[in-house]
């Protein structure tokens, strides 16, 4: 369809009307339109208000705007939009007519003769006794444009009639040329004509009674058109145009109202900042990226707190491979570094043991004891080695350190315990009977 | 002055006549005040012809010579299951006719249809000349819509019998839409419900700016006020066999005045709730026994319970009618009620519900028919004589499909049902074998696909055609339908341009053997839908199927076997494949696809056992 639009707004191109305020003309006369109810047209206000001061009166624009008192510029307007909608028109005296001017009023509905420059064959017009001259030349008329004419213009009907004007169209052709209106006449001739004449014009009604042969047909009719249904079509065409603009607008409108609402509700936002951070965590998780995830997942934690119990594990997991990075250095450093690194290594080893905590890994705990213990802060190095057997009460590692820091702390009993813990989960063991030993001589001692 | 003319509504059990006097329809009263008369026609004891009243007061005494309801057999062949049914229940004496009609005999002579009819329309002529005071020639006369052509063809020789001019024939409900919209200046969409003596008929039209576009038309012309007076009889018959085991059906007399207080009785029950039946000395006294008297009651309940299917079945046809033209219920903005029958108060409510809307109730729904034939009796003549367009135009539509007999006994339809006449429509066939010669092209008018379901208005054959393969021959077939109803059916060859037609205006005068002759024994003459496309993909499904049928059966083949039941199964299979080749060869589209249909099954049932036996 909008290939049929794009054709003919292609063709209504070439004949667009000449405007009339182009006419070279100094003072042209416009009257109204006879014959034209005037309250059918889509005028405005001030449209209708110079129409009705033209009714039977042609003047000039200059008259116009005395009479109604408006400024000589939007009277111009409001006269040439009337002869756009057909209310008004140049008037027919006078000799200031321009080429312009012509085809201008031609296009306004004068009757014309419809049988101009036909010349009708007088035999043909001697048939048919029971028929007036009119309606011989009439059906002669039509039966000679049976081929050549539309289905809309065989009915007399504009393309874009309704459905209820196609009947309208249609009843009023039948009741001139159903071969009843000729009941019993003596037709001659003329009764094959009236007989194809109307079946021509119920094939017509057939087709276009039906919306969608309707259709089917329209697209077949661009190529082969009068001026007037290219004007009627550009009509048509802008119309829909319009109506097309203006659902879209609206439909953009309420699209942009929409985003608008979602834009300045602040608690929407957040949240949605919150998911879609959120999904940034799983995702860097999935790829391996633990600090990465766990940036993301703190972060969506501070826009959504309801979030805080998904992202836990996410954490944990990023503290654990936190620590275990740190061990690595530690070690490292311990075992290459020299005294004056030390207080770095103290640093670094307390960091360390403020994140196990939070994981609360036994096997992490234990490492990180042990370095605690190495550098000197057993106390440390007890809190995270107890905290590792409260997780797990089996973890042989554990009480090691656990027994080795309480020693090194000097506190016996607790030291005692552990390395009885220890014994317990590992008879053999001589580096345990050796500190159970140890304390023991101590406590005595 | 202009010309009188009158409208007459030949009724299956009553008849009215109207003219338009003064721009105004009315209807003309017979000498007795009554404004409707019934359609019977009796034969005296002495030999005399009786009509109307006259008629139907003798009738209980003379049940064998009165003939009532001549309309439900007229135009109608005498095998027609109808007229061996009616054949049953009328007193009178139905015999065959030469040619294959419906003839009467009474006293010894038989009469046509048409005949009886003419008798009841010259009366009708009568009455109406008796109130003009002079000659009446023209007339419009109406018939039920779902008329076939030879229906049509038979009243309009009635007429002419008559000695009327016939100057059209119109449907019944586009009569009384006619008398309906008449100088009312009304723009509406009109259901028009006609449910008369004999027949029903449920029309659509537009009217608008005084035209009547009939939108469409659909009916039974076997559903009336007779069969609900038919119920009641029954209803007496063996509530009185019961009780004395007598069964009054054996007495015409007896018959005669059951159908009088039957009908008495539902026309009562219009009005009243509770009716009494009595009828005393219905059988006289006999040897052994006393003198039966019969009597009942009748509720409307109960009468509403013996017609229910009837009442049921007129709105299913109402209701088929609007699904296939494709109108809306809501779209309807008036029903208009016709026919006796419809003061039945069941039936209003039926047609309430139907239609959401309370029936017209300006109109008289036994004078309506007649009323409207004269407004377009007057309409016509007045387009005769004035030179200006006429007030009022009736644009009316073919009742039923029409079209031709094609290879295997097929109808293929070329003017469809509710087209607007006049009209005309061409179709191309081909032959069916290679070097044909000659085609037969048989005119039909019916609903079903197949042939001989359908009514047969004539036949001829194009001859002398050049031997060419078969398909490949282009045979035109065009059908036209006059304003006026006359239907002609031209053939064409389009290699030579040789033509043939006819015209069919006659009653199909051929006997019913002729016609079973003409639509089995015609092989060599039968024409074929010319529609290469259609055939190409049609043969290409069947053979794929062939295919998978061959590849699967050799799989399942030991299976079946092992029953009785697979053996068949196998042999019929056989059957089809043999079937769809034939078709193959004959280029028979319709045969095609119901072997393609057969085909499709016997390949999933065969898939089926298959995978069975590969599951064994």
């Amino acid at each position: 369809m909008s290939a049929v639009g794009d054709h003919l707004s292609r063709r209504v191109s070439r004949y667009q009307i000449t405007s009339v305020t182009d006419t070279p003309t100094a003072d042209p006369i416009f009257e109204a339109v006879a014959g034209i109810d005037i309250t059918s047209l889509p005028l405005t206000p001030e449209e209708g208000f110079v129409v009705s001061r033209l009714l039977g009166r042609p003047m000039s624009i200059a008259d116009v705007a005395r009479e109604t008192g408006m400024p000589a510029a939007s009277a111009k307007i409001h006269v040439n939009s009337l002869v756009h909608k057909g209310a008004a028109r140049p008037s027919g005296s006078g000799q200031a007519h321009s080429a312009g001017q012509e085809t201008s009023s031609g296009r306004t509905k004068r009757p014309r003769d419809p049988y101009a420059g036909l010349i009708f064959s007088p035999a043909d017009l001697a048939d048919g006794r029971d028929l007036s001259e009119e309606q011989k030349k009439r059906i002669l008329f039509m039966e000679l444009h049976i081929d050549d004419w539309n289905h809309y213009q065989l009915l007399e009907i504009k393309r874009s009639a309704s459905g209820a004007d196609i009947k309208s169209g249609y009843f009023k052709a039948s009741k001139e040329f159903h071969p009843d209106a000729y009941f019993r006449k003596d037709l001659g001739k003329f009764a094959d004509r009236i007989d194809r004449v109307f079946r021509a014009m119920k094939a017509a009604y057939d087709v276009l009674s039906r919306p969608i042969s309707r259709a089917a047909y329209d697209d077949t009719l661009v190529g082969d058109l009068t001026e007037d249904e290219i004007e009627e079509l550009s009509n048509i065409a802008d119309l829909k145009r319009r109506d097309q603009e203006h659902a879209a607008r609206l439909k953009r409108n309420e699209a942009t109202r929409k985003a608008g609402r979602l834009k300045w509700n602040p608690l929407a936002q957040r949240l949605n900042k919150a998911r879609e951070l959120f999904r940034l965590a799983e995702d860097a998780r999935r790829a391996g990226k633990v600090e990465e995830a766990a940036t993301h997942a703190r972060l969506a934690c501070t826009f959504d707190e309801a979030l805080t119990v998904r992202a836990e594990p996410i954490l944990t997991e990023a503290d654990a491979h936190k620590v275990t990075v740190t061990l690595r250095r530690l070690n490292s450093a311990m075992q290459y570094g020299d005294a004056s690194m030390e207080a770095d290594i103290k640093k670094a080893a307390e960091a360390a043991a403020v994140l196990v905590e939070q994981t609360r890994r036994p096997e992490l705990l234990v490492e990180v004891a042990t370095v605690l213990l190495k550098i000197g802060l057993p106390q440390r190095a007890f809190r995270l080695a107890n905290l590792a057997c409260e997780v797990n009460d089996k973890h042989i590692a554990g009480w090691r350190v656990m027994g080795q820091a309480a020693a090194a702390e000097g506190k016996w009993a607790l030291a005692g315990r552990a390395a009885e813990r220890w014994l317990l989960l590992e008879p053999s063991s001589t580096e345990a009977r050796a500190l159970a030993k140890s304390i023991k001589d101590a406590r005595s001692a | 002055m202009s010309e009188r003319v009158i409208g007459i509504d030949l009724g299956t059990t009553n008849s009215c006549v109207a003219t338009v006097e003064g721009g105004v329809p009315k209807v003309i009263a017979n000498k007795g005040g009554y404004k409707t008369t019934p359609s019977m026609v009796a034969i005296s004891e002495a030999g005399r012809r009786l009509v109307g009243h006259i008629a139907k007061r003798q009738a209980i005494t003379n049940a064998n010579n009165t003939v009532y309801a001549a309309k439900r057999l007229i135009g109608r062949k005498w095998t027609h299951p109808a007229v061996q049914r009616a054949r049953q229940v009328l007193p009178y004496k139905l015999v065959e006719g030469e040619t294959g009609d419906v003839r009467i005999e009474l006293h010894d002579k038989t009469y046509s249809i048409p005949e009886l009819s003419a008798i009841v329309l010259s009366e009708m002529k009568k009455v109406a000349e008796d109130y003009f005071g002079g000659p009446v020639e023209k007339a419009v006369v109406t018939i039920p819509a779902y008329f076939n052509d030879g229906q049509r063809q038979a009243t309009k020789d009635a007429g002419r019998i008559a000695g009327l001019d016939v100057i059209r024939i119109i449907n019944e409900p586009t009569a009384a839409a006619l008398a309906y919209g008449f100088k009312k200046n009304i723009r509406k969409r009109v259901a028009v419900f006609d449910l008369g003596g004999g027949t029903f008929d449920i029309s659509v039209l537009d009217i608008q700016d005084g035209v009547f576009e009939v939108l469409a038309t659909a009916g039974d012309t076997y559903l009336g006020g007779e069969d609900f007076d038919q119920r009641i009889v029954e209803w007496l018959v063996f509530g009185f066999a019961k009780e004395h085991k007598l069964d009054l059906r054996t007495d015409v007399m007896a018959l005669q005045r059951l159908r009088d207080a039957a009908e008495q009785a539902k026309v009562q029950l219009s009005s009243t709730t509770t009716t009494d039946i009595n009828l005393p000395f219905i059988m006289s006294a006999s040897g052994k026994q006393d003198a039966l008297h019969l009597q009942r009651t009748l509720t409307r309940e109960k009468l509403e319970e013996l017609t229910a299917d009837l009442v049921e079945r007129s709105v299913e046809i109402c209701d088929r009618m609007l699904k296939e033209a494709r109108l809306d219920k809501a779209d309807i903005e008036e029903v208009v009620l016709v026919g006796g029958q419809t003061r039945m108060p069941r039936v209003q409510q039926m047609v309430k519900a139907f239609f959401g809307l309370d029936p017209a109730k300006s109109v008289h729904p036994d004078e309506v028919v007649a009323l409207g034939a004269a407004v377009q009796a007057a309409a016509l003549v007045n387009a005769q004589q004035s030179g200006s367009q006429p007030d009022l135009l009736l644009l009316d539509v073919t009742p039923l499909n029409l079209g031709i007999m094609i290879a295997g006994g097929y109808f293929n339809t070329l003017i469809p049902a509710n087209t607007t006449v006049p009209t005309s429509k061409s179709h191309t066939f081909t032959t069916v074998r290679d070097n044909q010669t000659a085609v037969k092209i048989v005119v039909l008018q019916g609903e079903s696909d197949v042939s001989k379901q359908n009514e047969m208005l004539g036949e001829f054959i194009l001859t002398d055609l050049p031997a060419m393969p078969r398909g490949t021959m282009e045979i035109e077939v065009t059908f036209d339908i006059s304003p006026e109803g006359i239907v002609s059916v031209f053939a064409k060859d389009k290699a030579t341009g040789r033509e043939q037609s006819i015209q069919v205006t006659a009653t199909s005068r051929m006997s019913e053997d002729e016609l079973q002759h003409v639509l089995e024994a015609n092989e060599e003459f039968a024409v074929a839908e010319k529609n290469t496309e259609v055939f190409q993909t049609l043969r290409n499904d069947v053979e794929r199927h062939l295919r998978e049928v061959d590849s699967l059966v050799p799989k399942v083949r030991e299976f079946l076997s092992a029953s009785d039941f697979g053996e068949d199964a196998l042999k019929k299979v056989e059957t089809q494949k043999e079937r769809a080749r034939r078709a193959i060869q004959m280029q028979d589209i319709p045969a095609l696809k119901e072997v393609r249909e057969k085909l499709e099954r016997a390949n999933t049932m065969l898939k089926g056992v298959a995978e069975r036996v590969a599951g064994t």
